[in-house]
């Protein structure tokens, strides 16, 4: 095999294939119904080639896994120990790392549309073949332990380094001829991030060994470095998830299969130093590698939720309970912990980064379903290689640890189970199948109760996800809202009137509001304006929308829909400066009643920044004008309601609000209290202010008010002046009746008409009709 | 005037409606609801009682077969005692409330019945109640111990009589407690400073109680080196307790199979005695004590000192503060956190300081010191989680004022703050200062002025942030309208509940990872121990403020 060849071969490949490629272009494949791009077709089978070829030199001899650079601890057998001077064995190692890395990117490449990948593969991509060719003898020495042209490892590999190169040059000829050289700065950096960000995921397992020698503590036994790897594989997963949640699907997918495929190369790397029976990837976490791969590689669902369901519980264990043997840096170490590490994270991150959704309980079960499968495989297998003639080297087979003492040497109680309860199935005269068939059955039962426990566990995890995702989703409308506020202000104070024009005013622009659960708008497209020296009444039946579109004007209830604007101030958006115009007094006497009055008010003036002199003042002069001057210091409990009433009046009125809202104020008052409150908010219009009131009491409501709103149905249905229902020779109480008995036939309709026309259109289109009096 | 039979029937039926007219909604789901659920439900209760048993059998045999305990008639009598007392006065505390203090008495009385029917419906809802909650425990005990200590068959043919008055006897003897006690808490009501005495009294009273009773086994509780001598400790202290049993000592003596012919009918005598007790005394009594709830309207007088102006935060720790003082549940409350949760410490400290043998004594004092103060504060943190709800429709006012949310709850976490500080620091003290009893028992503990000062420390940042947690609770789910409607009478406000779970969770974590930290580096282990704390703290704080802006402005009243 001569180098000059294979640059050649290499270089005449890539331009042919880029070439041809450039012919396939447009052109397409029909096979039954589907279309496939003639040009990716050929692009994705040279890329499954490749990892055909790479798969050979996983499974084989690789005389650096061997090797230590500290002399003094050559416990293993170098096979090329004076092969490499130090210098040249670490140029090698980084060679063989970023050349795993090239070909990885290189076998998703067709599959995904990364651009940090292409130009990897593009501008990193061609040095690195170069130095596999100007190295080509160095490096299958380093696999083979000595130079051999014409070694089947050699033909590979050189195949391998043709076909990855004429990938990369094909990759560069397409930037090049394209002349895609925009932002190329950029672009290197992110190709600089791409390498540090997937270094990890290739490192080559036997790194520290070699460079470090045999040196550190066994990663168990919760010492130092085992903590830092429980740490690690618990940090790893959510660092990832933070750092790529909020990338396209595409990226995070790329992610996740460029994760599993280093995942696979990473374990069966380490295959050629595993003999007999013993070697099958058949323990549970093992088992994951390759379902991982195969999961995210070809979407299989099923594969994935076994992973996700059975083999993290398994491997979170493991890592717990690792049953690592000698210093940490060795390599058979370091591939239990990429094993394991892997096995956790795959999956985790394959559900939190939404590549695969989250499973039901049905998959489960199917998972559960599997494991059984698994385990009785796997004791099935253990109980016969155990006993037959065909585990030539002796050594115990235990898949899932059923067959060996792992689990019993930890847990003493299961030794007489084990012992105790064993069925044996004579196949032949050497041959047997041993079953411990309870204590098989009872790690079973017990790994099905630690799979409902990471079931329960993961549930809380997704609640506390869905949680902080919606936390930060408030946190951006707010942050939106408030831009907006500050846009609109046009340069001005926060605390200055979003609308100077509407001072003095209540005005509510296309207000509308729906309760959680419910698709009902209870208050629907509500415009209204009053202004300053009004008394304004609002009145409609039980469930019109009233108290709803008071409390969302008093800054009680969102707003779901519109604005509302006290005295110029947005009370969504500028709700203190708003609130502090305004004085409410609701419908249900909520004040606390172990407060004596005086306590209560002064307490309501603290709130609304009322100084001590107008506080003591405003007191006195509304506790006379109440009579409530006897009990302003006996506790609220002791009140009637009229007092309370009063109390509360006092309180809305104590910081002078320009707005004054009532909501049903008059309910349960006797005469004197009622007429009270009506001179009352009378006197508060005289002065400017606005007085906004709802009631029942119609003949009040004609009488002190300036103008009246009616409301039916979460529906405005007029506003108008008592003086104008009069010129119609109406009361106001027969045109609220009339407004009534509509509303109601509208709502015996609706329900009439519910079996035959349930649809949200038909109900929307009865609301708007609900306000047509006859 | 003799009644006639069908007065007499009609009154049964008149009882029958009122009973199920309390019983409502419970009644109601149990026929009506979904019928597989239901059976589901039954199926996990009988699946839990079955449990329960079981878990009992186990630890009585376990106890009998391994540490040689006496399963005896006193053992008996002094369970059936010790849970008969906190039955009476758990039914005593809650008669009152169903009895006199119910708001659905304005209802009740106000029905055309008399009111011995309405005492008598609420006794038998009351009852019926109870032998509920005896499947849980009593029941379980019962069955138990007749398994684990198979005293005989008279045992078994005696179980439900003797279950039957376990359950009745606390209802009935709470119904006429009750009658006395509703006077003398309305008297203590008005006099919230006398009221605060006498339940600083009883619990102080029961503190020595306990104390009492624990000096009566060998001192210190050194297990296992006293072994033999603690086990005939534990039969005296029985006997001795036993000795206050009055008539309970029928039951363990009647069960065992003891002069069956004389103690039985003792029993059944008493148990007819307090029946007629209770309805002869406290059922002509109940409607003057259920009206007078309503006629008593407090009229209190409080003076204010005139121009005085506020700062926002120190109008609102007025108010909380204000409110708390002239609540006696809240005085109650805040008593037992500042004394009794710093007695069960210390009680514990006693029994613990067994441990300080073991190699990792001290780091295991320190971690169950540790675990058992934040459960303990745990529980009273969780009030936080009905903070906002629990101002019920008074919540509309803060809702409505132009006042910043943040300065209403710092507040409000203020009052609970200054509480659990209080519990803190009177644990801590407790448990540094060797109070000497009765029969010479007394703590000392071995951990040192700086150790107890870390400890405060710790307790003081994990307790501060799950009192941010709980709230953060009822900032997201609150339950307002429950309050709205319910008062203070919401007992199952599940945000409490959760509130509690997770309280007793960061306890036993917070527990064992600073048993650990201290075992593995003793010195760097309290830094690091202390850096989670903070961390813990510094997240809650963030994840408070982040939930309280994002949901505040959803809350309604």
């Amino acid at each position: 095999m001569n180098e000059s060849i294979l640059a050649l071969g290499t270089v005449g490949f890539g331009v042919l294939f880029f070439f041809v490629n450039k012919w396939l272009k447009g052109k397409t494949l029909s096979v039954k119904t589907k279309q496939y791009d003639m040009d990716n077709l050929l692009f994705r089978l040279l890329s499954a080639l490749l990892f055909v070829l790479y798969i050979p030199h996983l499974f084989t001899l690789d005389a650096l896994s061997y090797m230590t650079l500290n002399l003094n601890e050559a416990t293993v057998g170098h096979l090329i120990p004076s092969a490499f001077s130090a210098v040249s064995t670490v140029f090698l190692l980084i060679l063989r790392w970023l050349t795993a890395m090239l070909l990885g990117t290189t076998v998703l490449l067709p599959f995904y549309n990364k651009r940090s990948a292409k130009d990897f593969v593009a501008f990193v991509g061609p040095v690195l073949i170069l130095f596999n060719i100007i190295f080509f003898r160095t490096i299958i020495t380093s696999y083979i332990g000595s130079w051999q042209p014409y070694h089947w490892r050699s033909v590979v590999y050189a195949c391998l380094v043709a076909f990855a190169g004429a990938l990369s040059i094909r990759q560069l000829l397409e930037i090049v001829v394209a002349k895609e050289w925009q932002g190329i700065g950029k672009r290197l950096g992110q190709v600089g991030i791409y390498i540090l960000f997937y270094l990890m995921a290739f490192m080559p397992v036997y790194t520290p060994q070699l460079l470090l020698g045999y040196v550190g503590q066994k990663t168990s036994g919760f010492v130092l470095t085992h903590r830092l790897l429980i740490y690690l594989t618990v940090l790893f997963p959510f660092a990832v998830y933070f750092g790529m949640r909020k990338k396209s699907y595409e990226e995070r997918r790329y992610m996740l299969m460029l994760l599993a495929l280093s995942g696979f190369i990473q374990y069966f790397c380490w295959q050629s130093h595993r003999t007999g029976l013993t070697s099958l990837p058949l323990h549970l976490c093992n088992t994951a590698i390759a379902l991982m791969f195969f999961a995210y590689a070809f979407r299989l669902k099923g594969v994935f939720y076994f992973t996700y369901l059975v083999n993290i519980m398994g491997a979170l264990m493991a890592v717990l309970l690792p049953n690592t043997t000698g210093e940490w840096t060795r390599a058979g170490n370091m591939v239990f912990w990429y094993n394991h590490i892997y096995a956790v994270v795959l999956p985790f991150l394959g559900v939190a980064l939404r590549v695969f959704e989250r499973p039901n309980i049905k998959l489960m079960y199917k998972a559960i379903a599997a494991f059984a499968v698994y385990v009785l495989v796997a004791a099935t297998l253990d109980g016969w290689l155990n006993n037959s003639p065909l585990n030539t080297t002796g050594s115990e087979v235990d898949y899932f640890f059923l067959y060996s003492t792992f689990f019993t040497d930890k847990f003493a109680w299961a030794i007489p189970i084990k012992e105790n309860f064993v069925w044996t199935i004579n196949v032949s005269a050497d041959t047997k199948i041993v079953y411990f068939w309870l204590y098989d059955l009872a790690v079973f039962v017990i790994a099905v109760a630690l799979m409902f426990a990471m079931w329960g566990v993961y549930g809380v995890t997704y609640k506390v996800g869905d949680r902080h995702q919606e936390l930060a989703r408030r946190k951006k409308l707010r942050k939106i809202d408030q831009l907006d506020l500050i846009k609109e202000l046009n340069g001005r104070d926060p605390s200055e009137r979003l609308h100077p024009e509407g001072a003095n005013m209540i005005r509510i622009n296309h207000f509308s509001k729906t309760y959680a659960g419910s698709n009902r708008k209870a208050v629907d497209d509500l415009n209204l304006e009053i202004h300053d020296g009004e008394v304004f009444g609002f009145i409609g039946h039980n469930g019109a929308g009233k108290s709803t579109t008071i409390k969302s004007m008093v800054g009680i209830q969102t707003i779901s829909e519109g604005s509302i604007e006290i005295d110029g101030y947005d009370i969504a958006r500028q709700p203190m400066e708003a609130k502090l115009n305004i004085g409410y007094v609701s419908d249900n006497h909520a004040v606390y009643e172990k407060l004596t009055g005086r306590e209560y008010v002064s307490y309501v003036a603290d709130l609304y920044m009322v100084s001590e002199e107008d506080k003591a003042e405003r007191i006195q002069y509304y506790a006379h004008l109440f009579g409530i001057e006897d009990a302003l210091d006996r506790e609220i409990k002791g009140y009637s309601h009229g007092m309370k009433q009063k109390i509360m009046v006092i309180s809305a009125l104590i910081h002078n609000p320009k707005v004054w809202v009532l909501d049903e104020p008059l309910t349960g008052l006797d005469p004197t209290s009622a007429y009270q409150i009506k001179e009352c908010m009378r006197e508060h219009a005289n002065k400017g202010n606005v007085v906004f009131f709802s009631s029942h009491v119609i003949e009040v409501v004609e009488k002190i008010c300036d103008r009246v709103a009616i409301i039916s149905g979460g529906k405005l249905c007029r506003v108008c002046t008592p003086q104008e229902i009069k010129r119609e020779g109406l009361s106001l109480e027969q045109l609220y009746l009339q407004y009534a008995q509509e509303s109601e036939r509208n709502k015996s309709d609706t329900i009439a008409a519910q079996p035959e026309a349930p649809t949200a259109e038909a109900a929307v289109d009865q609301t708007d009709d609900k306000c047509k009096p006859e | 005037m003799k009644r006639t039979k069908e007065e007499r029937n009609s009154s049964v039926r008149r009882i029958k409606y009122l009973f199920l007219l309390q019983t409502g909604d419970k009644w109601r789901a149990l026929r009506e609801g979904n019928k597989k659920a239901l059976a589901f439900r039954y199926f996990l209760a009988t699946l839990g009682v079955v449990a329960i048993t079981a878990a009992l059998i186990f630890l009585l045999s376990y106890l009998k077969n391994t540490y040689q305990f006496n399963l005896s008639a006193n053992l008996l009598t002094s369970v059936v005692f010790i849970t008969q007392i906190f039955g009476i006065v758990s039914c005593t505390a809650s008669m009152m409330n169903v009895l006199y203090l119910s708001r659905e008495n304005g209802m009740l009385l106000a029905f055309p019945c008399n009111y011995n029917e309405i005492f008598l419906s609420k006794i038998t809802v009351f009852s019926v109640e109870e032998f509920k909650k005896s499947f849980f425990f009593v029941l379980p005990f019962l069955v138990s111990f007749g398994i684990a200590a198979a005293p005989g068959i008279a045992y078994w043919v005696l179980l439900v009589p003797a279950w039957l008055m376990m359950c009745l006897f606390p209802v009935l003897l709470g119904a006429t407690i009750s009658i006395g006690a509703i006077y003398v808490k309305r008297f203590l009501d008005k006099h919230i400073w006398l009221y605060a005495l006498v339940v600083a009294l009883a619990i102080v009273g029961i503190f020595m109680l306990v104390i009492h009773v624990l000096s009566l086994i060998t001192p210190p509780l050194k297990l296992v080196t006293t072994y033999v001598q603690f086990l005939a400790s534990l039969d005296n202290a029985f006997a001795t307790i036993n000795k206050f049993a009055l008539f309970y000592n029928f039951f363990g003596k009647m069960l065992f199979g003891q002069k069956i012919w004389l103690h039985l009918p003792h029993l059944l005598f008493i148990f007819a005695g307090v029946s007629a007790v209770c309805f002869l005394v406290a059922m002509p009594f109940y409607f003057r004590a259920a009206s007078g709830a309503a006629e008593t309207s407090r009229n209190k007088t409080h003076k204010v000192k005139k121009g005085k102006k506020h700062s926002l935060f120190a109008t609102f720790l007025k108010k909380e503060f204000t409110l708390m003082f002239r609540t006696p549940q809240q005085v109650n409350s805040a008593l037992s956190v500042i004394l009794v949760f710093p007695m069960i410490t210390y009680v514990l400290n006693i029994i613990i300081t067994a441990i300080n043998t073991n190699l990792y004594g001290n780091y295991m004092t320190v971690a169950f010191n540790v675990m058992i103060i934040l459960s303990l504060l745990g529980t009273h943190n969780a009030n936080c989680a009905q903070a906002i709800s629990s101002e019920g429709s008074e919540f509309a006012v803060l809702k409505a004022a132009p006042s910043n949310m943040m300065t209403m709850t710092w507040a409000k976490l203020t009052v609970t703050s200054i509480v659990n500080l209080i519990a803190v620091v009177v644990s801590i003290v407790l448990i540094r200062i060797p109070f000497r009893f009765s029969n010479g028992l007394a703590l000392s503990t071995s951990l040192s002025a700086v150790e107890l000062v870390l400890m405060t420390l710790l307790i003081v940042l994990f307790s501060m942030g799950h009192i941010f947690w709980s709230f953060e609770l009822d900032i997201r789910h609150p339950k307002i309208a429950d309050y709205i409607t319910q008062g203070d009478a919401v007992v199952d406000n599940p945000n409490v509940a959760k509130a509690i779970v997770t309280g007793f969770v960061t306890a036993t974590l917070v527990g064992v990872i600073t048993l650990l930290l201290l075992i593995d580096d003793y010195t760097t282990g309290w830094v690091r121990v202390l850096i989670i704390a903070a961390a813990f703290l510094a997240a809650r704080i963030y994840l408070y403020r982040s939930n309280l802006k994002s949901y505040f402005n959803e809350i309604q009243a």
